[in-house]
């Protein structure tokens, strides 16, 4: 058992050294361009198994004296060669561009939008992106041109989410060199709680569809809100008219405001206390978005932070930072 | 790293198809039943293809196997050598067609192939096979492509192919340095194995062997003839084996012989007084692979410096059978005195004959050499006039004669060709007591205009004799010349359907084999046959070293450093290539120079901002550094200008690199005018 986790730690030591080489290499960025200190060649897999026919080859040349046998080996020994230059320019001038990073929640996929864009006259083919041990997209490229990719990851934790070092690889043409590059787009999405559904007890609300939200619908006539138009009626207050209505169908129509009775819920952090707080966090998120499938505005409160009432989807997302950000654990 | 995925049913196809072609050559050296199987295999598993079934399972494929596996071994029990190797490797390729299945498969059988196509060349290194194998890698690159091209991106079979030739020509020059410069080394182990036509003439031969030959129309030899002069077809004579016992039935080889080292300095006192007279007729003979030890060589050829085993009669052997193309030179004289004085044992050899039997033709002799006043060479001159006077026929069909056979053919049967008339003109000879033998080889070759080199097949073969005289040593003496004209009933060349005829014969009913246009064609293929032999085929280590020496004794230093430069060159070359035509390379050079410029600037005091575009820039400092303005807005439009226009697509690569360069000489020579 110890002599499987030693060579785990060992693995993991280098893999560790290799990165941070690697890091020293490549400065994290927006935009980057493939160049000629990024690109890595090596013998694939099948490469290996060309190699060991050439050697074969080789051999059975010699040994038997045959100069075709010797021709056709050598002939393949330049093919691998050359076949690293193809490999390498395939990739070389590849410009990479970290557009989007668009938020997700825990247990989802986040996705990275990246724009890759080949300003050459030399087409590319068959190039693998991904991030690190995550499942590869394969694209190819034709002459200036470009496309857009989205990369996905598992969000797993909480938080700011930097998804690391994207890998570029080709195996093209031939399949025998494989051609790859380590990239860092600098990109930075942020992981929201996964939501818990739950009772809550202040209101009386619970998880189910049945919920009756109408008592928070009762208005009074009054400045705030929009609510409709009526016909106009004489002596009315003229400001209150839709003049564009009059003149699309050149009938007059007044507005009409109303004032929202209920000022909105309150969310506390208090109210959904857990012995664990990514629990609290949860149930948290399930009300913010609950709330605001409904319409209804809320406020939310947290130890340290606190969000004004407000209701839409701008201040979903500001909630949802909110959450996603508080005591967040380190960048991952 | 690269994910076990099933492969598509076009690269099936695809690999079925190599499959096939790479075995085609193979097929032929395989037993039936072995060839058949292969067959089988691959079109099963098209079969399966094309019906979507799955493939066979585990156990079905163990027992194919086991009984494919088993047969090979019991039908090659006992042999070994690269047949049995090539048949249990092409018979493994075949089976492993039905466990194609995933990208993994795809890539083992294309490589596979390739092996195989090349395994073909230890049996036929002609130019065809050359150009075939070269098929076979072209199918099997363009494979490849097809293999790790993108599933969305594929392409069709042709640009495939194209991209396959492309980089088939992008690494042949790689490759003929490689092929030149490589050191050969020599053989682990020993081997022979290439495929020895055995067609030709053998150390024992029977008149009927020697009538067999007639029809081959195979290669023997070619020879080039180093000062230019071909010799005429009557002073080609090329000798390869004498046959010095007759037992009554046949002749052969004598049995008891010294045989003579040619490196070896110290010459034996025989050939030291052997005459060689006249003008020297340097030559090279390039013979295929025969299984035999002779060498063929021109009457009369002297032992030069080759490995050669050389005998009493100057007849060359080589130290070991010939299994692989040999090409050696040697120079003839067309007028020599070989043997002037027979020691008595030397006489008896060449008198010997057997004691019972053709007691006709003894008697026939003697009468003859009364009538000649016992002068040898009016004696042998009446027997060949007889040849040509009374009806003697040249046929290749002559009745095969069992008992007595000179009598049979002097007075009975009268039809014979060349070995008859020389076995008797030499029986005749020694029944009176002048040495004579047969010598057996080839006579005169047909010239290739193309590459003015002789091509000597099998049919030319012949027989003639050479008889001693006192003083004069051994002359060839050709009985066959002396018969009449109308007598010669059917030739070689007719035999083998070679004689030409004219143009205008083809138009009366005569075959198209024999029209000139066709010869000529086939004397082309025979040349550049020729030139791949020499070139490509026959280079071994020994070339290697006489190229590299040739060199290497010169100019040692300089070529191997011009060598290097030419390889740096080569792959410099290539770089620059693609650097010059990578667009990145003309912006690098004029953002080099705008950031220049902004050095410059710094160093006076102005820094640009981080993230400041050259717009904002020029303009913010205008405004700090007014007599500046005017230059600033210079630099900052040329590099705008610049910038953008060769971004655009239509811009053509060289036309815009030269505006750039321009661009950011402009740009420098500004910024540095304002310090």
């Amino acid at each position: 058992m110890s002599y499987f986790s030693g060579i785990e730690s060992i693995s993991g030591k280098i893999d560790s050294l290799v990165e941070s080489w690697l890091d020293g290499r490549i400065k994290p960025s927006k935009k980057t361009s493939l160049k000629k200190n990024h690109i890595f060649v090596f013998p694939s897999l099948y490469g290996w198994y060309y190699i060991l026919m050439m050697i074969v080859l080789f051999i059975g040349g010699i040994n038997y004296g045959n100069s075709l046998i010797l021709g056709f080996t050598f002939w393949s020994c330049s093919l691998f060669v050359v076949n690293v230059f193809h490999v390498y320019f395939n990739l070389r001038d590849l410009s990479f561009h970290g557009s989007k990073a668009f938020n997700s929640f825990v247990g989802d996929d986040a996705i990275f939008e990246i724009i890759v864009e080949n300003l050459g006259r030399h087409p590319r083919d068959a190039i693998n992106i991904s991030f690190k041990n995550n499942r590869k997209i394969t694209f190819s490229l034709s002459a200036k041109n470009s496309k857009t990719i989205c990369l996905q990851i598992k969000a797993v934790k909480r938080g700011r989410l930097n998804p690391g070092k994207i890998l570029i690889e080709s195996l093209f043409p031939l399949g025998f060199i494989r051609g790859w590059a380590w990239i860092d787009l600098d990109f930075e999405a942020i992981v929201y709680p996964a939501p818990i559904p739950c009772r809550w007890d202040q209101t009386g609300l619970d998880e189910s569809e049945e919920n009756d939200f109408s008592f928070s619908k009762k208005t009074k006539i009054g400045t705030d809100d929009f609510d409709g138009l009526k016909i106009f009626q004489e002596g009315e207050s003229i400001k209150r008219i839709d003049w564009k209505h009059w003149a699309r169908t050149d009938s007059l129509y007044s507005k009409v405001f109303v004032n929202n009775l209920h000022q909105g819920f309150s969310l506390k952090w208090e109210d959904f206390e857990d012995h664990n707080i990514e629990n609290t966090l949860s149930y948290l998120t399930y009300w913010i978005i609950r709330l605001t499938k409904e319409g209804q505005n809320f406020s939310l409160e947290l130890p340290t932070t606190q969000m004004e009432l407000g209701a839409g989807p701008l201040h979903l997302e500001k909630c949802l930072n909110a959450l996603a950000l508080w005591h967040a654990p380190a960048i991952q | 790293m690269v994910v076990n995925k099933h492969i598509s049913p076009s690269v099936c196809f695809s690999l079925i198809t190599i499959n096939l072609l790479a075995l085609f050559p193979h097929l032929n050296l395989l037993p039936l039943w072995l060839a058949c199987f292969c067959c089988l295999c691959v079109v099963w598993r098209l079969f399966l293809l094309k019906k979507k079934i799955p493939l066979p399972r585990t156990f079905t494929k163990l027992v194919l196997i086991i009984f494919v596996s088993s047969g090979v071994l019991i039908q090659y029990i006992g042999k070994s050598g690269p047949e049995v190797g090539v048949s249990l490797l092409t018979v493994a390729f075949a089976l492993k067609m039905l466990e194609l299945q995933w990208v993994r498969d795809g890539y083992v059988i294309t490589i596979l192939s390739i092996f195989i196509a090349c395994m073909w060349f230890l049996f036929s290194m002609t130019l065809f096979t050359g150009l075939y194998a070269v098929f076979i890698f072209t199918l099997a690159i363009a494979l490849f492509v097809q293999m790790n091209r993108s599933h969305d991106h594929q392409k069709s079979f042709v640009s495939n192919i194209k991209y396959a030739c492309i980089m088939l020509l992008q690494s042949i020059p790689m490759m003929v340095i490689l092929f030149v410069f490589f050191p050969r080394v020599d053989p682990i182990w020993a081997n022979n194995t290439q495929k020895i036509d055995e067609t030709g003439l053998k150390e024992t031969m029977s008149p009927s062997d020697l009538a067999d030959m007639a029809g081959k129309n195979q290669l023997a030899f070619r020879v080039e003839f180093l000062k230019g002069h071909i010799p005429t077809e009557d002073q080609l004579y090329w000798r390869a084996l004498i046959l010095s016992e007759f037992d009554g039935l046949e002749w052969s080889v004598k049995s008891s012989e010294d045989f003579y080292h040619t490196v070896k300095m110290n010459r034996p006192l025989w050939l030291r007084e052997t005459q060689f007279l006249g003008k020297p007729i340097p030559y090279r003979v390039i013979l295929p692979a025969t299984g035999q030890r002779f060498a063929v060589s021109l009457e009369l050829s002297k032992p030069g410096t080759e490995e050669f085993l050389y005998t009493r009669d100057l007849r060359f052997l080589f130290p070991d059978k010939i299994v692989q193309t040999k090409e050696y030179e040697m120079v003839a004289y067309q007028k020599f005195i070989l043997e002037n004085k027979l020691s008595k044992l030397r006489y008896d050899q060449e008198t010997k004959l057997p004691i019972e039997g053709n007691e006709r033709s003894k008697s026939y002799a003697k009468k003859m050499f009364g009538e000649a006043r016992q002068h040898p060479r009016v004696y042998i001159q009446s027997i060949l006039n007889s040849f040509k006077q009374e009806p003697f026929f040249y046929t290749l069909k002559a009745p095969k004669l069992e008992k007595d056979i000179i009598d049979a053919f002097l007075f009975e049967s009268r039809k014979g060709f060349c070995a008859h008339y020389a076995s008797a003109l030499v029986f005749l000879a020694r029944s009176v007591g002048i040495p004579a033998r047969v010598v057996v080889g080839y006579q005169g070759g047909e010239i290739n205009p193309f590459g003015q080199y002789l091509v000597v097949k099998q049919l030319d073969a012949h027989a003639w004799s050479e008889i001693w005289f006192e003083e004069a040593g051994w002359v060839r003496y050709d009985p066959t010349t002396y018969i009449a004209e109308s007598r010669i009933l059917d030739t070689p060349e007719q035999m083998a359907g070679e004689a030409t005829v004219s143009d205008d014969a083809i138009l009366v009913g005569g075959s198209f084999q024999q029209w000139a246009g066709f010869r000529a064609i086939r004397q082309w293929g025979d040349y550049m046959e020729l030139k791949w032999n020499k070139v490509v085929v026959s280079f071994d280590k020994e070339r290697q070293e006489a190229l590299l020496s040739q060199f290497w004794g010169k100019l040692t230093r300089q070529l191997f450093l011009m060598l290097s430069a030419v390889a740096l060159f080569l792959m410099g070359a290539l770089f620059i290539w693609f650097w010059l035509t990578s667009k990145k390379s003309q912006l690098n050079e004029l953002e080099k120079a705008y950031l220049e410029y902004c050095a410059l600037l710094e160093e006076n005091g102005f820094e640009r901002k981080q993230g400041e575009t050259p717009e904002e820039f020029c303009r913010r400092i205008s405004v700090l550094k007014p007599d500046w303005a005017q230059t600033l807005r210079m630099i900052t439009d040329i590099f705008y200008q610049e910038y953008y226009a060769s971004l655009e697509p239509s811009a053509s690569l060289r036309g815009s690199r030269k505006k750039c360069k321009k661009a950011a000489h402009a740009i420098v020579r500004l910024a540095k005018s304002l310090m």
